[in-house]
């Protein structure tokens, strides 16, 4: 499979195959006797993402985004998506939000 | 500390670019948290318009940024040093376990409940399939008391708006042939008509397949080159309408 294994190159795929890639991985699979399974999606409203909600049925999401408003701007279009097609999101997780500086006074420059 | 904090940031974004955003900072009082990228979630909380009220916050810190390079979980590797982080995860596993428990144990609204005879039934939950005659589908419905089956004529499924089950008897078929080969920008309906010279409900054009897809529809290919997603409200309004008619 394009991308796979420990010398593995770029995935160069288009959108249906990437979709149909997934769809073989998740359906493909004997996961066993499982509580819970988690898929970590790439970013955005692709095929992955759709070839996923159509596939499975999926409890809900959990969406990770930066403070960026361009992220936050994707981010809440990805969780309109998933809404439309009777996926929840559960929860927002905001990477690199802040950061703390203690004790001392600290000055950036260039 | 200059160092240390103009490194952190570096290599947790990767790129040049965010360093020039922290150096918008021009000092720092201690024991503060501080937003280099703006308050993003925080400001549009407060706006409202979030349609999700879970959120959790990760800070960038050395910890986070050594387990992104080494791959291993802070909670195993440098659980002392990670208090921030680890209480941030701890919080989203808290709020993701009791949304799934919610939303597998609570009663839906009403958006997702359909009536029969007084019966409320599920919508979420229905199931749908072509019976052998090729000339109707059934729709089985769940609800806390039983369950029910219906069968409607494919016809009128084929005659209701894919999305709303609202009858579409006032449109043209042209003007669903006009949208053939296109995928609708609520992604519910799917049409790749060769051609649609028939009247919509015209009882000559049989369903060939159906297939279930994810939570929300049923694609139905039909014999005349169109498939068609219906959502489950769709479909569960339709199966409504032809009992209630009945009875």
């Amino acid at each position: 499979m394009p991308g796979s294994g420990p010398n593995a190159g770029a995935a160069v795929m288009r959108g249906p195959m990437a979709g149909k890639v997934v769809t073989q991985l998740v359906k493909g699979t004997d996961w066993g006797d499982l509580d819970v399974l988690i898929l970590d999606l790439p970013p955005g409203t692709g095929d992955v993402q759709l070839a996923v909600l159509q596939e499975l049925q999926l409890s809900g999401a959990v969406a990770v985004t930066t403070p960026s408003k361009l992220a936050l701007e994707d981010t809440r279009k990805g969780i309109e998506m998933f809404t439309s097609l009777g996926v929840p999101t559960l929860a927002i997780v905001e990477n690199m939000s802040y950061f703390m500086v203690s004790e001392v006074l600290a000055y950036i420059d260039n | 500390m200059k160092c240390l904090l103009i490194l952190t940031i570096d290599r947790a974004t990767g790129t040049r670019t965010s360093a020039h955003k922290l150096n918008s900072l021009a000092q720092c009082e201690g024991g503060s948290k501080h937003y280099p990228f703006g308050r993003g979630l925080q400001a549009l909380s407060s706006e409202g318009s979030l349609s999700c009220s879970s959120t959790t916050q990760l800070p960038i810190s050395p910890v986070t940024n050594g387990a992104n390079d080494d791959g291993a979980p802070i909670c195993l590797t440098r659980p002392g040093e990670a208090e921030d982080e680890l209480a941030a995860f701890q919080q989203l596993a808290k709020e993701v376990s009791n949304e799934l428990l919610l939303l597998r144990y609570s009663e839906p609204d009403s958006s997702g409940l359909i009536a029969i005879g007084g019966v409320q039934f599920e919508v979420a939950n229905i199931s749908c399939s072509i019976e052998a005659d090729k000339a109707s589908f059934s729709v089985r419905l769940y609800s806390e008391s039983g369950a029910t089956k219906v069968r409607v004529p494919a016809a009128n499924i084929r005659d209701r708006d894919p999305k709303t089950g609202e009858p579409l008897s006032g449109e043209s078929p042209e003007t669903e042939n006009s949208a053939s080969n296109s995928t609708s920008g609520d992604m519910v309906t799917v049409t790749k008509a060769k051609t649609l010279n028939k009247p919509r409900n015209d009882p000559s054009i049989i369903p060939t397949s159906i297939e279930k897809k994810g939570k929300y529809g049923f694609a139905v290919e039909w014999d005349d080159g169109a498939t068609i997603i219906y959502s489950m409200h769709a479909i569960a309004k339709t199966a409504a309408n032809v009992a209630n008619t009945k009875q």
